[in-house]
């Protein structure tokens, strides 16, 4: 199965081709079409995520090259830009989650989506593209490529399907996003040219022994793409208006995934591949996570419509992510990758709600509602159980997470766990406030007695993710396990720069010669 | 002169070097004479088809051929692979703009042979430009291409602004073409000689530009050229002139006629001491500048193209900046400006079209407002515009992303980081506007301005240049392999 | 220790009641369904106590069990190992970066607390099933009830700190959930989110405390921890700044369990905590879950006993909130509240306890008051229920002869409380106070405060008596009628009455000349933290006659106070209203608990709230966003600005380009 990973990433977008040519009225074929696509993708992605680590399955089922083309290198020979597609730890989860979330958004769009149906399940495989695309790619030309691709399919869905600011919105997003990815072009250029290899396996090799200085040029450019898009504080704000205008869908799938290609982007290239100038900013990156935790829940705590309140949260989530991946110990990274699927999940599960009662009541202020769980509730206990995933309790997927992630932080720097900490605090404080303001106190505003209750779609929609807030909650193993030999190597490569560092030659220039026959072997 | 120098001068090889604007040549005439007759509108079409076919073919030859003609004509004409390049590249510009052209002007029915033929010469001059390797036969080959330009930019004689256009196109042409012949009076004054080789060698280079009145001649020289690729401070006169041209030659300005000086540029480059890039890297930025931000606040998509065009030269020169600087990469800057302006021949090309095609009674439907719900009505036009916008914006899969990361490169490997980090960033300021004709096709509900173009059945010519354009720029973007090895 | 031969039966103590949990949970959707067809219909809910109930006798049977399995062994190796769960392992599983195993263990501690709670909470449960008859989320009300009682039993069996918090946030969620039972009326909503809220802060202080011991011994096992400090650790051989580290973690475990147990500054929850239905408080909010804090501290004891700075501010914390809760108590209105500060001040009694090093007798009274004061909340809910939800004493006096049995449990209960000699609480309380006595120094200041409570204790407990069922009958007779409470609600109260009244036996004191029972059970498991007791300050026992003083005094304060107390209020509420007049200050400031709850609101909860919104409004808005969109419009105003140079002027181009050529040649010439 040589072409299982070929086939993963492009069959969306053969789905989208084959709606393309649907007839203009055929909503309902173009819903079932887009939906059995992306159930055989997802069948396709546990597949993967089964067969992934188990000695039995072939190595080379996870790893697809084919040559492309080639640019310029400071070598005599071009440097090869190949098509390679590979799937590794570090992408795995990520992969998965990609190919898990997307019918179930599919599924939401039932309630939500009613004009230009066909474009927008175009749109929303075309994008599933891009991001599998963007997690596979292991040749750094393709990578962004699919990177930038990605950005394009969102920007329609805002645009079209968006709410009142969408236009500004949509574009605030696209620009600000690009913005930082064509800085990451530059260094990519530079790289192609100086290291006369696009293969990110490679790179990982030559580039932990570039100087310091050079490293740190690099780690520049990449971080502030990525950091954009995770987004990082400060770099944020477009967040919280994309979210709120997107649709619904759009909302799971950018908290869902499009952020996760950010926190992805930080362990690949600004951690693995630059290991040294990851340990130079880590107390920079984490101090940024941590106040990005506070900053977040403080934001999410003052607003008063429900979908912004959770876009706010995402910051102070994705705060976690970056604060455990920058302590650069085992636990924090762990964590960090960790969280980023948990939030995944209980985000696109509070987004998912958010929409369903939005469908229901035709407003998101809090102060429009009161009383909601004495007339849905069936979503008050989804509600609920989602809550205490986002807040982390124990025994639900955040807290392992949270966990980590803090554990590692407080061994690098006991100072910024501690203020990442208050995220603990302030995250029961904004959700609780947002549980008790909408589901709970009198049903007094006679517009929320007519609500009804989640139907079988919804609640069929949302029961995967409910099962996986407890599979990962009580066996965290099962998924950390299949990630773990990965993410060893990350931290042997801390660990070699950290040593490097303290014998003070940090990594000499060696000459590019021997470091292709290094990359080589 | 006797038959010996005749010889040399018309050897073989001369001939196939020059068969390609033979071929344009003789059609030109063959499309003149042919108006004299009734014959139809279609068999001169297929007379101008074939003309440029032909020409291409040839070019195409010497591409893939496996020896090349190289210097002839004693030294004034090369026609080696990147000429033939070029020569393709031309044949594309005139070809889709002639395309475009074919129902443009069927309101005001006037002259379409006249138009073909000046056309067809226009390509001709291209041609003679980008082979040139001598400032006489440049300067042919510069008049042989703006002279029928003029004519074009006027050619609906019936309306002002086309005519006001032709004549502002028509005295600042004439006054840059003082300038470069100015200029090269200046250096052959020095170096006593029209030819570019005496800058290859080093020394003798070195030695003819410590004369400061040969350093204005190649100022002045590239100030003409500046102007016709339209760079800051030389690029006032494209809004307006592109503004009042006839949809398609605009389309053929903002394509041929610049790849042709750029061609000539990088040929010119030997002359340019290493000393200027700076100059030119800031001139370049500020070209950049001054076009994406002209072009962020237009509300008529034909002028905000022509603006943007403006910015596109500056990215291209950014990366001739980098090779004056010093590529280390051997022909990389020639590599890159080729791919360039392939792929924004065929995008820009392809988007001046498509905004032919919307045109009704005057400019007045190429404005955003007009543009608004046409995803709706014409899904294919507008699929087909979002794709160029995408491409002039650099986005990847397709040919624009290549070409802005090739000239990108061009300026990295000078280490230009900083001048490079700019550029990009200023491109960002380009989507700004590009995403502007997407927000308004496919994100807007139709105004009370809407094309009624829309309803208006395309005829075939314009669909199969349009769906060209399409496809080059895909292709460009997607599998770019063939082009790489071949320029 | 390498787990002995482990016994997977422990798990089902947990398990069984997370089971009925969870079918308790179906049935409730089931009702639900149910109901949406027609809003009449019943449902399943009746079988819902069955199931619960019968999952706590399960429990208690297996913790019974656990009990004379540990007997059967002798004292050293007191302890059961379940087996293990792998629940988190970061790196490579053969030689892990970090792991969580989470495994249970029984030993004489875990099994005393398993022993109440599945006691205590079966007796409840019964009780439950006739109080909240026709509330229409009875099915949902035995589901959070069970599953508060699986995360009580995670909390004490599990080895790992971890476990422990998983069972520590567990009852948290369960506590927020009950408190919270009757949200449609607002207010338990709010008292709900407080709780779980104020909660949190201390379960952050909680986890710091995890990443200290994490730092300082590599592991969470609880068990491992303390065998680390166990017979051969020498607190004078370690350095200093291990000193300081495990002082760190035992100040911000403490700090976690000030949340838990309702202790000073993290009290105010548990006041407004009694919004709940009255078996929620008389479970979570007395004799469990409160307690959790306590069981903490004893069982890292040598932890704790190794920082003697923070075994001072334990104590000196605890005595404070003794005080604090027993004088906001005598001037409660409300039944509830009064039984709710006087847990705070019991808890408080726990903690001084604690931290004069009485592990034992904090254990004991934990266990004592466990019983009266259960008994004391399900008594007050039998007087609310008979009353028609009326829960203003003012409004209520001479209910013995409506509800005799009821009067009779609760007056066992009030005589436990207060300390009437020879009651439970009479013991348990005599123990701490001597204790605190013994330990000198700044802690006889503490022993004159405890006396102090002591006296207040009894005072606002007879008070409570008298104002409840003896004086004039306050309420309107035409709309309530009093009525007895049915025999499953009273039957459980008789058998914590003989509980309460009995439960001294458990710990006699030494002057008795018997074996104080539950000391010698805990005795394998307080060792470590009394020997490095011992090491800092060998002090001897107090003296018989001592002993027989203090007890003595005990029981005169006591006996004197419960009696005026008494006195005063039984002729009716006259007084509280005398005071109300005489002093309007005092009584306005000990009525709101020392005024501490609002002082948080305008002090903490205000200024943050006002900054969160500065965030969003300033910093957000205004500064940060300000330059993206500034970027923008930046840019916006520079291209209108060089719209100007296309003027259109033929002139004005040719001059440019001229120009320009000249400067480029200048430039050139120059360069």
């Amino acid at each position: 199965m040589q072409y299982e990973l070929v086939l993963l990433t492009f069959l969306p977008l053969l789905g989208a081709l084959a709606i393309v040519f649907t007839p203009k009225g055929a909503e309902r074929l173009q819903r079932l079409a887009a939906l059995a696509t992306t159930l055989v993708v997802a069948a396709l992605g546990v597949r993967l995520f089964l067969a992934y680590g188990d000695s039995a399955s072939d190595p080379g089922r996870f790893l697809f090259e084919l040559p492309w083309f080639s640019l310029p290198s400071s070598y005599g020979a071009d440097t090869a830009v190949n098509f390679k597609l590979g799937l590794d730890g570090v992408s795995l989860l990520m992969v998965t989650l990609t190919a898990v979330l997307m019918p179930i958004v599919i599924l939401s769009t039932w309630g939500h989506v009613h004009k230009r149906v066909k474009e927008f399940m175009v749109w929303m495989l075309v994008m599933q593209t891009g991001m599998l695309g963007t997690f596979l790619a292991l040749d750094l030309v393709l990578f962004y490529f699919f990177w930038e691709i990605s950005l394009i399919p969102l920007y329609f869905l805002i645009g079209i399907w968006g709410g009142e600011r969408r236009l500004y919105a949509t574009v605030k997003f696209f620009l600000y996003t690009l913005a930082g990815s064509l800085v990451m072009m530059v260094a990519i250029i530079w790289i192609l040219w100086t290291r006369g290899t696009s293969d990110v396996f490679e790179l990982i090799n030559i580039l932990c022994r570039a100087p310091l200085e050079e490293q740190l040029w690099l780690f520049v450019a990449f971080a502030l793409a990525f950091g954009i898009k995770v987004p990082l504080l400060p770099f944020h704000t477009w967040l919280p208006d994309a979210h709120t205008e997107a649709p619904t869908s759009g909302s799971v799938v950018l908290a869902g995934v499009l952020l996760k290609m950010g926190t992805y982007g930080l362990v690949r290239f600004c951690i693995h591949m630059l290991p040294g100038a990851a340990i130079e900013a880590a107390p920079v990156m984490m101090a940024l996570g941590a106040i990005g935790i506070l900053y977040g829940a403080l934001l999410a705590w003052a607003q008063d419509d429900l979908k912004r309140l959770i876009a706010c949260s995402s910051v102070s989530h994705l705060g976690y992510v970056v604060l455990g991946l920058f302590a650069l110990t085992p636990a924090g990274i762990n964590g960090g990758m960790l969280q980023m699927v948990n939030h995944g999940i209980s985000t696109g599960l509070l987004f998912l709600l958010v929409g369903m009662v939005y469908e229901r009541r035709h407003s998101r202020a809090l102060d429009a509602f009161g009383g909601v769980a004495v007339a849905m509730p069936l979503f008050a206990l989804f509600w609920v159980i989602t809550t205490l995933s986002s807040v982390g309790l124990p025994g639900l997927n955040g807290f392992v997470g949270e966990y980590l992630v803090l554990v590692g932080a407080f061994q690098a720097s006991p100072l910024w766990a501690i203020v990442g900490l208050s995220g603990v605090i302030f995250g029961a404080v904004y959700m609780l406030m947002a549980t008790r303001r909408m589901l709970f106190g009198a049903l007094d505003k006679p517009e929320n007695r007519e609500l009804t209750d989640l139907n079988a779609r919804e609640i069929g929609l949302m029961l995967p993710l409910v099962v996986l807030v407890v599979w990962l909650g009580v066996s965290p193993n099962t998924f950390m396990a299949k990630t773990q030999p990965s993410i060893e190597l990350v931290n042997l490569r801390i660990a070699e720069a950290r040593r490097a560092a303290l014998a003070g030659l940090d990594a000499a220039p060696t000459a590019p010669a021997t470091q292709r026959e290094e990359s080589a072997r | 002169m006797n038959a010996s120098v005749l010889k040399t001068l018309f050897s073989d090889a001369a001939y196939a070097a020059l068969a390609p604007l033979f071929a344009l040549g003789i059609g030109a005439l063959a499309v003149l004479i042919a108006g004299l007759f009734p014959i139809g509108k279609v068999a001169r079409g297929a007379l101008v088809l074939l003309t440029l076919l032909a020409a291409a073919a040839l070019n195409v030859g010497l591409l893939l051929g496996d020896s090349v003609p190289g210097v002839v004509l004693d030294g004034t004409f090369v026609a080696d692979r990147t000429t033939a390049m070029w020569g393709v590249i031309f044949a594309l510009g005139v070809g889709l703009a002639w395309l475009f052209s074919r129902h443009y002007y069927d309101e005001d029915a006037s002259h379409q042979n006249e138009h073909d033929v000046l056309m067809l010469a226009s390509a001709l001059g291209m041609s003679l430009m980008a082979g040139a390797r001598d400032l006489i036969v440049f300067f042919i080959g510069l008049e042989l291409l703006s002279i029928p330009l003029y004519a074009l930019a006027a050619f609906r004689r019936n309306r002002a602004k086309s005519v006001e256009a032709g004549l502002k196109y028509f005295l600042l042409g004439a006054f840059a073409a003082g300038f470069f012949l100015y200029g090269s009076a200046l250096i052959y004054a020095v170096s006593g000689t029209l030819r570019l080789d005496v800058f290859a060698d080093p020394a003798s280079r070195a030695k003819i530009l410590e004369s400061p009145m040969a350093l204005v001649g190649v100022a002045m020289l590239t100030g003409s050229l500046f102007f016709k690729i339209s760079v800051f401070p030389f690029h006032l006169w494209v809004p307006d002139v592109y503004e009042g041209s006839p949809t398609p030659v605009t389309g053929l300005m903002a394509t041929g006629t610049k790849a042709a000086a750029f061609a000539f540029l990088l040929n010119a480059l030997l002359a340019l001491p290493s000393s200027t890039s700076t100059s030119l890297a800031l001139i370049a930025l500020i070209t950049m500048a001054l076009g994406n931000l002209g072009a962020l606040v237009q509300q008529d998509v034909k002028r905000m193209l022509a603006y943007s065009g403006i910015a596109h030269a500056g990215v291209v020169l950014l990366g001739i900046a980098g090779a004056v600087a010093g590529d280390p990469k051997q022909g990389g800057a020639v590599q890159a400006a080729l791919f360039y302006m392939a792929a924004y021949v065929a995008t820009a090309g392809g988007a001046f079209g498509v905004l032919a095609l919307l045109e009704r009674d005057g400019e007045r439907m190429t404005t955003l407002e007009g543009l608004k719900g046409l995803g709706q009505r014409r899904p294919y036009l507008a699929a087909a515009l979002t794709v160029f916008m995408l491409s002039l914006a650099g986005i990847p899969a397709t040919g624009g992303f290549l070409g802005k990361w090739m000239v990108f490169s061009v300026a990295v490997r000078a280490e230009m980081i900083p001048a490079a980090v700019v550029g990009v960033l200023l491109s960002v300021v380009a989507l700004g506007y590009y995403l502007r004709v997407i927000i308004a096709m496919w994100m807007q509900e139709p105004g009370e301005e809407s094309p009624l173009a829309s309803t208006r059945a395309i005829a075939l010519p314009a669909t199969l240049a349009s769906a060209a354009c399409v496809a080059l720029v895909l292709v460009m973007g997607l599998a770019p392999r063939w082009f790489l090895d071949h320029m | 220790m390498p787990p002995s031969p482990s016994h997977a039966w422990l798990w089902w103590i947990p398990l069984l009641p997370l089971i009925g949990s969870v079918l308790c949970g179906a049935l409730h959707l089931a009702t639900l369904s149910a109901r949406k067809r027609d809003p009449q219909a019943k449902g399943p809910a009746g079988l819902a106590p069955l199931i619960a109930c019968a999952a706590m006798a399960g429990a208690l049977a297996l913790a019974v069990k656990g009990l004379f399995d540990l007997r059967a062994l002798d004292a050293a190796a007191r302890i059961l190992n379940s087996t293990s769960w792998e629940w988190i392992t970061v790196g490579d599983p053969r030689q892990p970066w970090f792991e969580v195993d989470l495994r249970l263990v029984l030993d004489p501690l875990s099994s005393t607390l398993g022993l109440v709670i599945t006691g205590v909470g079966l007796l409840i449960h019964i009780y439950a099933s006739g109080y909240m008859k026709g509330d229409a989320g009875y099915a949902k009300f035995f589901a959070y009830l069970n599953l508060f009682v699986f995360a009580m039993l995670m909390l004490v069996l599990s080895s790992s700190l971890l476990g422990v918090f998983v069972g520590w946030e567990g009852v948290g969620l369960c506590s927020y959930l009950l408190i919270g039972f009757w949200y449609e009326k607002g207010w338990p909503a709010e008292a709900a989110q407080k709780a779980f809220i104020t909660n949190r802060v201390g379960d952050a202080c909680f986890l710091i405390g995890s990443f200290l011991l994490l730092r300082l011994f590599g592991t969470l096992d609880m068990h491992e921890i303390v065998a680390r400090m166990g017979a051969d650790f020498r607190l004078d051989a370690v350095s200093d700044d291990v000193k300081l580290n495990i002082a760190l973690a035992a100040l911000f475990l403490f700090g976690g369990c000030c949340g838990k147990s309702a202790q000073m500054p993290l009290f105010t929850w548990l006041p407004d905590a009694m919004a709940g239905p009255t078996p929620v408080s008389a479970l979570i909010h007395a004799a469990t879950m409160v307690t959790s804090g306590i069981y903490l501290v004893v069982r890292l004891n040598p932890l704790f006993a190794s920082s003697p700075a923070v075994m001072t501010l334990i104590s000196g914390v605890g005595v404070a909130t003794a005080l604090i809760g027993g004088s906001t108590a005598l001037v409660q209105r409300d039944i509830k509240k009064v039984l709710a500060y006087s847990t705070v001040s019991q808890l408080g009694y726990m903690f001084l306890g604690l931290g004069t090093g009485a592990f034992g007798a904090a254990v004991f009274h934990l266990v004592t008051h466990a019983f009266f004061k259960a008994l004391l909340f399900l008594g007050a809910g039998s007087v609310i229920h008979g009353m028609h939800e009326e829960q203003d004493m003012h409004k209520m006096g001479g209910l013995r002869k409506h509800m005799p049995q009821t009067f009779a449990t609760f007056l066992a209960g009030a005589a436990a409380l207060s300390g009437l000699p020879l009651m439970s609480g009479f013991f348990s309380k005599d123990e701490i106070i001597a204790h605190t006595f013994n330990s000198g120094g700044v802690y006889y200041a503490f022993w004159i405060v405890g006396g102090l409570t002591a006296a207040m204790t009894a005072y606002y407990t007879w008070r409570m008596v008298a104002l409840t069922f003896f004086g004039p009958e306050r309420f309107d007779h035409h709309h309530v009628h009093p009525h007895e409470s049915p025999a499953v609600m009273t039957v459980p109260l008789m058998v914590l009455a003989v509980l309460s009244v009995f439960g001294g036996v458990l710990g006699l004191p030494p002057v008795f000349h018997v074996a104080h029972v539950l000391n010698d059970w805990l005795a394998p498991v307080v060792a470590p933290g009394v020997a490095i007791l011992n090491q800092l300050h060998p002090h001897e026992h107090l003296s018989h006659a001592t002993e027989w003083v203090l007890l003595g005094l005990g029981a005169a304060v006591a006996l004197a106070f419960a009696h005026t107390g008494f006195r005063t209020y039984s002729a009716g509420p006259e007084p509280d209203l005398a005071i109300g007049r005489g002093a309007p200050g005092v009584a306005a400031f000990l009525g709101d608990a020392w005024s501490i709850d609002s002082a948080y609101s305008r002090v903490v909860i205000l200024p943050l709230r006002v900054f969160a919104f500065v965030v969003r409004f300033i910093v957000d808005q205004v500064v940060i966003d300000g330059l993206v969109n500034g970027a923008g419009s930046l840019a916006k105003n520079f291209a209108l600005r060089a719209r100007g140079m296309a003027s259109g002027q033929l002139d004005a181009y040719a001059l440019w380009m001229g120009g320009g050529a000249a400067v480029i040649s200048l430039w050139w010439m120059w360069s």
